[in-house]
């Protein structure tokens, strides 16, 4: 574990400038109530960019273990669920991608250099509304999310499940909110895009 | 109000349009982005439509995508705990 990396972090983080005195239990309490309940999500999460049980499961227990060691970083009753959110992303990043069988990376700074250039386009949108049509797509919404590169996946996770706002992201991500905002934007249209042509496939139009 | 009063159902929206309906269904919207997404809202009729299309889209994967929640494994939790315990 790269300790001098996380220090770093840290160190970089906003909501973690001033070291705190907290005594062994006062360290083990805020352990207990405010990091261990985002463990389901936490969890999910690891499991998203991995796709592989163990490797989630080693990638939530490392990034448990990092906040316990930096818990000074943190105050305690602000914001833990994003403060481990960065940890396990920054842990996936530095640890976990280079020896996981992930895909290459997308270069989202092309992808976004041609958002940022396209006119949007309108054609993407589909019609979701049909009750049958939103009961015949079952896992393609998974195999959709799945299927986008992991910068991608993140921002619809860490948006349209966990409800983290813009600004929360941007502090995870270590990216600009306008950033935030066009990955996201660029995000769901691609979503879109295979589900709108799984939904032709099956005679929807 | 740009481009979005063409009436042809191939028509683009404003680039404003599209950005600020994604702020409002992210709950991100500003008292002017409400303002401007009112302006919008009352004056086209593809507007409406795009919104409505939009909103029932983003509903739509987000209820899938919290059904398909992967659970944590029995005694991650709890291994985790133990390894606190002997850290602190």
């Amino acid at each position: 574990m790269n300790t001098q990396q996380i220090n770093t972090q840290t160190a970089n983080d906003p909501m973690s400038d001033n070291k705190k005195n907290y005594s062994e239990k006062e360290k083990v309490a805020i352990f207990e109530n405010e990091f261990m309940p985002h463990i389901d999500s936490m969890y999910n999460f690891a499991y998203k960019l991995t796709f592989d049980e163990e490797e989630a499961k080693d990638l939530v227990q490392d990034t448990y273990l990092k906040a316990f060691r930096f818990i000074t970083s943190f105050e305690k009753g602000t914001n833990a669920k994003a403060w481990l959110f960065r940890i396990l992303k920054n842990s996936f990043i530095n640890d976990y991608r280079k020896k996981s069988k992930q895909p290459a990376k997308v270069d989202y700074q092309e992808v976004e250099t041609y958002y940022n250039s396209e006119n949007t386009d309108q054609n993407l949108t589909i019609d979701l509304r049909s009750e049958t049509l939103q009961n015949r797509i079952g896992d393609e919404v998974t195999n959709a999310l799945n299927s986008l590169g992991v910068d991608f996946r993140i921002v619809i996770i860490l948006c349209d499940l966990e409800g983290f706002t813009y600004e929360e992201m941007a502090k995870i991500l270590d990216i600009p909110i306008g950033t935030v905002r066009s990955r996201l934007h660029r995000a769901r249209n691609l979503l879109k895009e295979k589900l709108r042509k799984y939904a032709q496939s099956m005679g929807y139009k | 109000m740009g481009n979005n009063t063409e009436t042809s159902r191939n028509s683009r929206f404003c680039d404003e349009f599209v950005e600020i309906v994604q702020l409002i269904l992210d709950g991100e919207a500003s008292e002017e982005h409400k303002n401007r997404f009112n302006d919008y809202f009352m004056k086209c009729g593809h507007c409406i439509s795009y919104y409505n299309l939009e909103s029932s889209t983003v509903e739509f994967l987000k209820k899938k995508i919290e059904q398909e929640k992967t659970p944590v494994p029995d005694g991650l939790a709890n291994e985790i705990l133990s390894k606190i315990q002997y850290m602190a």
